[in-house]
């Protein structure tokens, strides 16, 4: 199920970055301060796509043998962190598998600032998402992460103060250090909502 | 070893635990009883540390649930349905498991495997299990790492008469061990010839403590 869930995201973001790129900047970095709705709406498509991978990564945590893996862990931010990391590692594996593909077809690699750019921003992503799945359901943690990205997309040009959060090109060190900054803030408050809450579990 | 002092947790406008108080020692069973919806299973939650109660407290050995401690040092639980993951075989399911707290080593997995009577060298995954030799595997995963705080939520559903027989000897001799055990059920059976004291809850609240 995963697996094929990888595969079709992979070609959404492939088939989404060939569309939207332009010579030789990638996808995800079109900065047209006229671009036209569909334009928006298509980048934000490429954008969401790998962070759906991540949808019930938390709420699994719920399910029985994921609880007898989570009492018996005596330092709760171990989970947190490993999950965070292997969440972003497959997020991330999606946005550069795509990028290889895309590479390989039409020769366009995109600078490395670019692809680090890329890291910062869904280093933060995915830890918006995962905020989001722990303190509501998976389908209202998709609705408000695709509201909030609908967001960026539709003003990205005017929120380019906010660097990697809007994916901007250009980012200065600063607007990372803040990225960042903002991660580790979400996954600390990750961290304390999850030792509050409540597990009843799932079943019958 | 435990105390439970004036637990009370509220869902919503429901009251599932009232003014708990319970002392739990080693080396006894305690047996839960109460009718559907009574707060065993809720209990048992706010004990293993997966619920946070709305005021009092519980401590393990000395240490608060949810403050000092996340969860209890040494505890096996068998409260939910689905206890092991399905696509892996039972031995593979404890040894995944047994890497957390390294505690466990192969031969205690093996142990508890035939103990409950399957087979460690099993080659089916748990998904292909039948529903009593399910909670049999659920019952290994609670027992392997010889906790100090046995929580069974109706452990002797779905399991054969035999089985049943075999199960309560496992409880016994856990108990034997040292172990803390406590066991809701249904079956008065089980609660009669296990337990050292009987517990009965009725709406939240505990309503007697008898020998
Ligand atoms: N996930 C949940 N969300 C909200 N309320 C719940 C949940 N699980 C249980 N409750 C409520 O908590 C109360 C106690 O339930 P609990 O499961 O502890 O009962 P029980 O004594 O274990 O019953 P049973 O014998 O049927 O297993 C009930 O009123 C129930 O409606
Ligand atoms: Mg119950």
């Amino acid at each position: 199920m995963k697996k094929s869930a990888f595969i079709c995201i992979v070609t959404v973001v492939v088939m989404l970055n060939f569309l939207l790129q332009k010579n030789d900047t990638l996808g995800y970095f079109v900065e047209d301060a006229t671009s036209s709705l569909v334009v928006k709406v298509t980048w934000f498509g490429l954008v969401c796509a790998p962070l759906l991978y991540l949808v019930g990564t938390i709420d699994k945590w719920q399910n029985g043998s994921y609880l007898n893996q989570l009492f018996r862990t005596d330092k709760l931010h171990r989970i947190v962190i490993s999950t965070y990391f292997i969440n972003l590692f497959h997020v991330l594996g999606i946005v550069l598998i795509g990028l290889l593909i895309n590479a390989l077809l039409t020769g366009n690699t995109g600078s490395i600032e670019n692809i680090l750019n890329l890291v910062g921003s869904y280093m933060f992503y995915t830890s918006v998402y995962m905020v989001l799945e722990l303190l509501f359901s998976s389908t209202s943690a998709v609705l408000s992460l695709c509201a909030l990205l609908l967001i960026v997309a539709l003003g990205k040009n005017n929120l380019s103060l906010l660097g990697s959060i809007t994916f901007h090109r250009n980012t200065s060190i600063y607007q990372t250090i803040l990225t960042l900054f903002m991660t580790i803030t979400i996954m600390t408050f990750f961290l304390k909502k999850l030792n509050q809450k409540d597990f009843y579990g799932k079943g019958i | 070893m435990i105390k439970v002092e004036q637990a009370t947790k509220k869902i919503g406008n429901n009251i599932v635990l009232k003014a708990v108080n319970l002392d739990f020692q080693e080396g006894k069973i305690y047996g839960l009883r109460g009718r559907n919806g009574a707060g065993k299973t809720m209990l048992l939650r706010a004990i293993a540390g997966l619920i946070r109660l709305d005021s009092g407290r519980i401590l393990i050995n000395n240490q608060q649930i949810k403050k000092e401690i996340s969860f209890p040092k040494s505890l096996g639980i068998l409260i939910e349905n689905n206890n092991v993951l399905p696509d892996f075989t039972l031995k593979k399911n404890l040894q995944l498991l047994a890497k957390i707290k390294k505690i466990a080593t192969d031969e205690m997995i093996d142990d508890a495997i035939l103990r409950v009577g399957l087979n460690p060298n099993d080659k089916r995954k748990v998904r292909q299990f039948s529903l009593g030799m399910k909670q049999r595997a659920a019952i290994a995963q609670a027992i392997f790492e010889k906790p100090d705080l046995i929580l069974l939520d109706e452990p002797t559903n779905a399991i054969d008469v035999e089985g049943v027989r075999e199960m309560r000897k496992i409880f016994d001799n856990e108990k034997r061990r040292g172990a803390c055990i406590i066991l809701a059920s249904h079956n008065p059976e089980d609660l009669n010839v296990l337990a050292d004291e009987i517990i009965v809850m009725t709406e939240g609240s505990v309503i007697n403590e008898k020998q």
